[in-house]
């Protein structure tokens, strides 16, 4: 059995007092300890909601948010939980603080008490993964908006926390920075066993995870590995979402050109291999 | 109103020990009515460029002629409020760009300064927050207390409510869910092909810059690198590859394709259907053999 990193019950929170609905509504989720979590739905479905519930910033309003086993609606636990989860801001502006990229790296660690030694070591280790070393004086607004994201994820990189909470961290980034930070995420889960929560629309990053939910009017509508949600795809476009590339590509080649394929390829290589196939056997 | 940039540089803090070349020698010429998009990696100083087409930042050296306006170094653009009200720009962030206490009074500002009266801005405010997809309600909300992605519509309803002739968008698309992300395009498309309006859009998203543009700018340590259509960019995948870049998706397969049928296709196709449709008949030929 993996630890339980976090535990969600029937969780509902909303904003202001006149909302008629609530903005989370009666959320349950279990997060283990090590596992890649894709979370997507529509814009104001609640997702940077649910990620700020998960460090303390939003605490119930019924239900409770339980992290490594402490309660965000405990302020004595607050210190323990924001120092297991590392959050990366859907705006990077919100999360500066330094002067120059170095110190707001610096920053964090040194409230978490990370001795100077290690610090300086952890600093250049993750301003270099993300490709940022030859910024490190220059002050965080100056940056372009891509090299904004790298910093924040260089930032919370640097504090090693068990839960990485990505909340739509990669939107910026060309195509390569996006899959290199994809892969250094991924890197990170693997060998260091962080657990990573992924808030994103882009589905095909969303295809690499464990395990998704789909939120769609502050409820989780869906839950499972992304094959198993794909291969249901009713209902999915007419909550503001769509499918990735392969599912569509291999829906047109069926419906449209009628040829005679499977409904499992799921990745590229599996429907050109399909397709190969259906050559060879006729 | 064309847009002709000659010989555009920006150096930022020159002279300190973080000056940056962001804008190297840039000529361009942009003619009334097309939609262009830029790609670029990291830094490569696409959102430095679209800040020199309505005067937010001035050029190091070199010009930028857009229509009768120019801007220069060294010297104040004339008429920047009139530059402002025909170059509408839609910032990467939306939070720079929302200040006002209501959604509502948000998007009536630009229409405001520009000299509507209230009820003209009122409405065009009603109609750019249908466009971009929120209810009505949403008029008396805090633009601070959105979510990422509504605020991002209510960034670009801001500008839409000017009615510029140029539209220059920093990424706009990032954050929308996927099929605010597909209205949002074809409402840009309808604003350039029905409205004439000339856009000029960076974007990570090759798909897109492949489906929507006319031509497309690829950008790299702050020189233009080609400007050509989607399709002759878009052949060139070693280029990009080594540029950070990218290929569209339907490329990708394919080259996929290809290389399993030991076959080159080169075709550049971008939609879908065409994909699978080629794709289909590809598959008819093959088994008739060769
Ligand atoms: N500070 C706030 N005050 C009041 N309402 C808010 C606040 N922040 C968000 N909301 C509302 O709560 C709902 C959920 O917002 P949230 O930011 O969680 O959505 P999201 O799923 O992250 O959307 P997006 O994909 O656009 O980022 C939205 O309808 C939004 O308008
Ligand atoms: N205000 C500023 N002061 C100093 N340097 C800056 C400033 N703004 C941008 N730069 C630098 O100029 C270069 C070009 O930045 P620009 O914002 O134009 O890039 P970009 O192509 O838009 O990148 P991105 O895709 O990350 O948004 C970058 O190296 C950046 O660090
Ligand atoms: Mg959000
Ligand atoms: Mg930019």
């Amino acid at each position: 059995m993996n630890e339980t990193m976090i535990d969600i019950e029937s969780l509902c929170f909303k904003y202001r007092n006149e909302d008629p609905d609530w903005i989370l509504d009666h959320i349950s989720l279990h997060v283990e300890a090590g596992e890649w979590l894709a979370i997507t739905g529509h814009n104001g479905s609640g997702k940077s909601t649910l990620a700020k519930c998960l460090n303390g910033l939003l605490v119930p309003e019924q239900g409770s948010v339980k992290v490594k086993g402490f309660f965000t609606s405990d302020e004595d636990s607050l210190w323990e939980i924001r120092r297991s989860v590392g959050m990366v801001f859907q705006n990077p502006d919100n999360q500066f603080v330094g002067t120059t990229v170095r110190d707001d790296v610096a920053f964090g660690m040194e409230n978490h008490g990370v001795p100077r030694e290690e610090m300086v070591q952890r600093l250049s280790e993750s301003l270099e993964l993300v490709g940022m070393s030859e910024f490190q004086g220059q002050e965080p607004h100056r940056l372009s908006g891509g090299q904004k994201q790298r910093v924040a994820i260089a930032g919370i990189v640097a504090l090693r926390p068990s839960i990485i909470i990505l909340d739509e961290a990669t939107s910026m980034l060309d195509p390569r920075g996006k899959s290199d930070v994809l892969k250094v995420m991924h890197e990170l889960n693997k060998t260091r066993g962080i657990t990573v929560i992924s808030i994103t629309h882009d589905l095909e990053e969303a295809s690499s995870a464990d395990r998704m939910i789909v939120m769609d009017e502050g409820r989780i509508v869906r839950e499972g590995t992304p094959i198993d949600i794909f291969k249901e795809p009713e209902g999915l476009v007419e909550m503001g979402l769509d499918l990735p590339f392969t599912v569509k590509l291999r829906q047109l080649l069926i419906e449209e050109n009628g040829l005679n394929l499977s409904e499992k390829a799921f990745t590229e290589k599996e429907l050109v291999d399909e397709l190969w196939k259906l050559q060879l056997n006729i | 109103m064309e847009i002709t940039v000659k010989h555009l540089t920006h150096i930022y803090q020159p002279n300190s020990p973080f000056e940056r070349l962001a804008l190297d020698d840039i000529n361009v010429s942009i003619p009334f009515g097309k939609f262009i998009t830029i790609i670029g990696h990291t830094g490569s100083g696409k959102s430095s460029f679209l800040q020199h087409l309505n005067g937010l930042l001035k050029p190091t050296k070199g010009e930028i002629i857009i229509g009768d306006h120019k801007i220069v170094a060294d010297s104040k653009v004339k008429d920047l409020k009139s530059l402002r009200q025909r170059v509408g720009m839609v910032f990467q962030y939306p939070e720079h760009q929302l200040f006002e206490e209501t959604v509502e009074k948000d998007i009536m500002f630009g229409p405001l300064n520009f000299g509507c009266t209230e009820d003209e801005a009122r409405r065009r405010a009603r109609e750019a927050l249908e466009w971009v997809h929120l209810p009505e309600s949403f008029l008396e909300r805090s633009p601070f207390d959105l979510s990422g992605g509504q605020m991002r519509r209510v960034a670009i309803a801001g500008i839409l409510a000017i009615r510029p002739e140029v539209l220059i968008l920093d990424e706009p698309t990032a954050g929308l869910d996927p099929r605010g992300h597909r209205e949002i395009l074809d409402l840009f498309q309808w604003l350039n092909k029905e409205q004439g309006l000339t856009i000029i859009m960076v974007t990570h998203n090759m798909n897109d810059a492949a489906l929507y543009s006319d031509e497309v700018m690829v950008m790299d340590k702050g020189r233009l690198v080609i400007k050509d259509r989607p399709e002759i960019v878009f052949s060139q995948r070693e280029l990009l590859f080594d540029l950070g870049l990218d290929i569209p998706q339907t490329m990708h397969f394919l080259k996929r394709v290809s290389d399993k049928f030991g076959k080159d296709i080169v075709t550049p196709l971008f939609r879908l259907e065409e994909t699978a449709h080629y794709v289909a008949q590809f598959l008819e030929k093959e088994k008739d053999g060769p």
